[in-house]
């Protein structure tokens, strides 16, 4: 099982998430090309850029400053998320073992820590969106199926680095979840992690070019 | 008398069973030189494994041109890992840092032989990092 | 809204509706919208109805396009009009959100799509598909004859040239330096407010002129969501401009007249460049020009003592990008300027935008009632005066200091400017002088 899970099954996992991504935005620019061209006639990369930009910073826009604790939490669940698995020494051992060449990687108390924010912010996410009612009204069981599928190779990575529970069957857990995750980003809302930057751009110039007005 | 030869029948025994080896049989790995260690020690049954494969296999001194010095158990005395393999790898020389050097003697040969379908002891890092 | 027996949802052609629309953008909204709720306190109907989630941005949207996409635009009358309630009177496309949504989703021009599927259904509120009747069978919303606004301009210019000597009201002069274009109730109801723009135009010896057609620049029909039909009185503005070689389109005191004029119209007509073929600017523009170049001097004994504040239109600010220009006018207007918080581009729509205002009685209780952010920020500035570079704006806050009793008085920059300008020597009026100020005095914005 773990043979397979890490490796035809990751190989595939790996192929679905990056096709699947550039698919996606390469059907989006050809649809774009067809259906939105007028629009590219006012691209600008610089309001592009500070759209984006100001997104990306902590409280970098008015959007985030009035809902500071939010913001902060979806910082830093979005920062843990992405450098806890990228960064980890035992997913690097791997990186090396197999090509010879891994990432820098951080100490395991860093990377415990940062596992335990991503768990924390992603309760707290799950929370507001049970308590306000604007983001209830929004919420449908999917969106709760993705948060939840975001922590699950957060929560069994957590259980089987410490060893708590039944290793072998956490560790399963822990590559199938991640797995699944990689599989139905592409496909699913979760895209954003490149759409984001698309979207972002696009209400940059289109707000700023030709009126200057800021988008953040 | 009688306690003298059943004496002498179990040191046969015993002797007989145990390893060739004038180490412990389960060994706790402990790479000279590294500080901070991320993960538990792991528990090497040296034992085991000499059982089944040739000590040639993981202790080895590759000349130039990829010949292993080391035949057998006598070539193996003294010698550790850590005085070729440095902590971290140096550039220009053609060896693995010292983790990397112990991951791929293990974990590698574990693959290996999982890949030829025999049994082999196991690949994910928690079954050989065991936390007490 | 009416009881009549009503033909079949012609679900063909808004399924051709939804399909032409379905490009990149708004396929990327719809999908990675992480319902987060951010946009709901950006958006003024949410914050003015004690937070009801059901005007926040992101849930209209799920409840009308996002409902039409899943259900492959297979809808009755029955979701129509309900989508009708939501997309017109839960929304003045102020585009607000797309400032506030972690992704710049533009809520607005997805309502704006829905606004046009309703339309192609004939599902439009009754106001909006009268204006867009008049624009179809006249050119211009108030389907006013082209004699009748040639005569109330030559009448006007009349009445104003006792004032300021020398004034007219130039008509289709080839080669003018700007062609100015009007809100019809300017010519119907207010016709003073073309008087006003003749008079500044003459005291800053402007090469100007008004065109006998295409002169509406206002367009309901986008907020109607008839596309074809928004397209013919911006085109009529562009030929017009063409065929009388002007080098800028100037827009009275309007907002949405400045977004469709300059922003959406090029799109209506089909250009692609998304380009007006002839420059437009607003008169925002204009008149700061004029004060910051000493074309029009103001007279400094009669500037404003009392406080005063500055309603950013959407269209013109956040939409138009004007925000900074009208700022820079006050201070020769005024001396107690007190911005309202939040402003500039960030600032909410007063609640009359999108179609609101012509909407009618029908949707007046729930215009009054998301009012209310507006009314607040006007009171927290305790100014006693607003001046708003919109018609819409303007009747929106005169039915808000009505209704909240607000005690501000509420002007266009052409009143206030007017009404305080140097009239140079050579335009002073020769005789009967006390008479005519007489006639001036009741200048009141349409
Ligand atoms: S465009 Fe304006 S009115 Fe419409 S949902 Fe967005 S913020 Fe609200
Ligand atoms: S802020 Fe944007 S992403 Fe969040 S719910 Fe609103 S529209 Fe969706």
């Amino acid at each position: 099982m773990y043979e397979f899970l890490t490796g035809p099954a990751l190989w595939a996992a790996f192929i679905v998430f990056f096709g699947g991504l550039a698919v996606r935005i390469a059907y989006l620019y050809g649809l774009s090309m067809e259906r939105d061209r007028v629009f590219y006639n006012h691209m600008d990369s610089k309001w592009a850029l500070k759209s984006i930009g100001h997104w990306i910073i902590p409280l970098g826009s008015a959007s985030m400053r009035q809902q500071p604790i939010f913001s902060i939490v979806v910082f830093i669940f979005h920062i843990c998320l992405l450098v806890v698995p990228v960064f980890l020494f035992a997913h690097n051992m791997l990186w090396s073992e197999s090509w010879g060449v891994s990432p820098w990687s951080m100490p395991d108390a860093v990377a415990d820590v940062m596992t335990m924010l991503v768990l924390a912010s992603g309760v707290f996410l799950i929370l507001r969106r049970i308590a306000r009612p604007e983001v209830r009204i929004l919420t449908s069981a999917w969106d709760y199926t993705l948060l939840i599928l975001t922590l699950l190779p957060f929560i069994t990575g957590f259980l089987a680095y410490h060893q708590w529970g039944s290793y072998e069957t956490l560790l399963i857990l822990h590559i199938l979840s991640a797995e699944v995750l990689l599989v139905v980003i592409p496909f699913s809302k979760l895209a954003h992690v490149v759409l984001f930057f698309f979207s972002r751009a696009f209400i940059g110039f289109e707000m700023g070019t030709r009126r200057g007005a800021r988008a953040w | 008398m009688a306690f003298g030869q059943l004496a002498l029948a179990l040191l046969m025994v015993a002797f007989f069973f145990s390893p060739v080896f004038p180490q412990d049989d389960v060994m706790e790995l402990q790479p000279e030189g590294v500080k901070n260690f991320e993960r538990p020690l792991v528990k090497f049954s040296h034992g085991k494994h000499a059982q089944v494969i040739n000590c040639s296999r993981c202790h080895h001194d590759y000349d130039k041109y990829g010949n292993n010095a080391i035949k057998g158990e006598e070539d193996v005395e003294g010698r550790h890992c850590a005085e070729c393999h440095e902590v971290k790898p140096v550039k220009g020389q053609n060896r693995f840092g010292l983790i990397d050097a112990f991951h791929m003697q293990c974990r590698g040969c574990h693959e290996r032989m999982r890949a030829e379908d025999k049994t082999a002891g196991p690949l994910a890092c928690g079954e050989c990092h065991v936390r007490k | 809204m009416s009881e009549e027996i009503k033909k079949p949802v012609n679900i063909r052609k808004i399924k051709e509706l939804l399909d032409m629309n379905d490009g990149a953008r708004v396929r990327t909204w719809l999908s990675i919208c992480s319902r987060c709720g951010l946009c709901a306190e950006s958006c003024f109907f949410y914050l003015a109805n004690n937070k009801d989630p059901k005007l926040s941005p992101a849930y209209k949207v799920k409840a009308t396009l996002l409902e039409l996409y899943r259900r492959k635009g297979e809808v009755d009358y029955d979701f129509l009009n309900r989508t009708r309630e939501i997309v017109w009177g839960q929304c003045t496309m102020c585009k607000r959100c797309s400032q506030f949504c972690p992704f710049g989703i533009d809520v607005a021009t997805m309502i704006s799509l829905v606004r046009t599927i309703c339309e192609s259904q004939g599902v439009v509120p009754e106001g909006l598909a009268r204006t867009t009747e008049n624009i179809r069978v006249s050119g211009n919303q108030m389907a006013m004859a082209t004699e009748d606004f040639v005569e109330t301009c030559s009448w006007m210019a009349e009445e104003t040239s006792e004032e300021i000597a020398g004034l007219d009201i130039p008509m289709d002069v080839h080669g003018a330096k700007y062609m100015y274009t009007v809100n019809p109730r300017e010519p119907m109801y207010y016709p003073q407010d073309i008087a006003m723009a003749a008079k500044i135009f003459t005291v800053a010896e402007e090469s100007w002129t008004m065109p006998s057609t295409g002169w509406d620049c206002t367009n309901l029909a986008m907020f109607s969501g008839n596309r074809a039909v928004a397209a013919i009185p911006v085109k009529a503005m562009y030929d017009k401009a063409i065929e009388l070689g002007v080098e800028k389109i100037v827009i009275t005191e309007c907002g949405h007249a400045f977004r469709s004029a300059a922003f959406e119209g090029p799109y209506f007509v089909g250009r692609r460049d998304g380009k007006p073929p002839v420059p437009v600017i607003h008169s925002v523009q204009v008149f700061y020009e004029y004060l910051r170049d000493g074309r029009i001097k103001i007279d400094p004994s009669k500037m404003l003592e009392e406080p005063v504040t500055y309603q950013d239109p959407c269209n013109v600010s956040r939409n138009g990008g004007l925000w900074e220009e009208g700022r820079k006018i006050i201070p020769y207007l005024a001396k107690d300027f007190r911005d309202m918080n939040p402003n500039r581009d960030h600032n909410h729509c007063c609640g009359g935008g999108g179609g609101f205002i012509p909407m009618g009685p029908e949707y007046k209780a729930r215009r009054m009632a998301s009012g209310r952010i507006k009314a607040e920020q006007i009171k927290a500035t305790g100014a006693k005066i607003i001046i708003t570079p919109c018609h819409n704006c303007f009747d929106q806050i005169n039915d808000l200091v009505k209704e909240y009793k607000l005690g501000v008085k509420v002007v266009s920059f052409k009143d206030l400017i007017t009404e305080m300008m140097i009239i140079p020597e050579k335009f002073q009026p020769v005789e009967n002088e006390e008479e005519m100020e007489d006639a001036a005095g009741e200048g009141t914005e349409g």
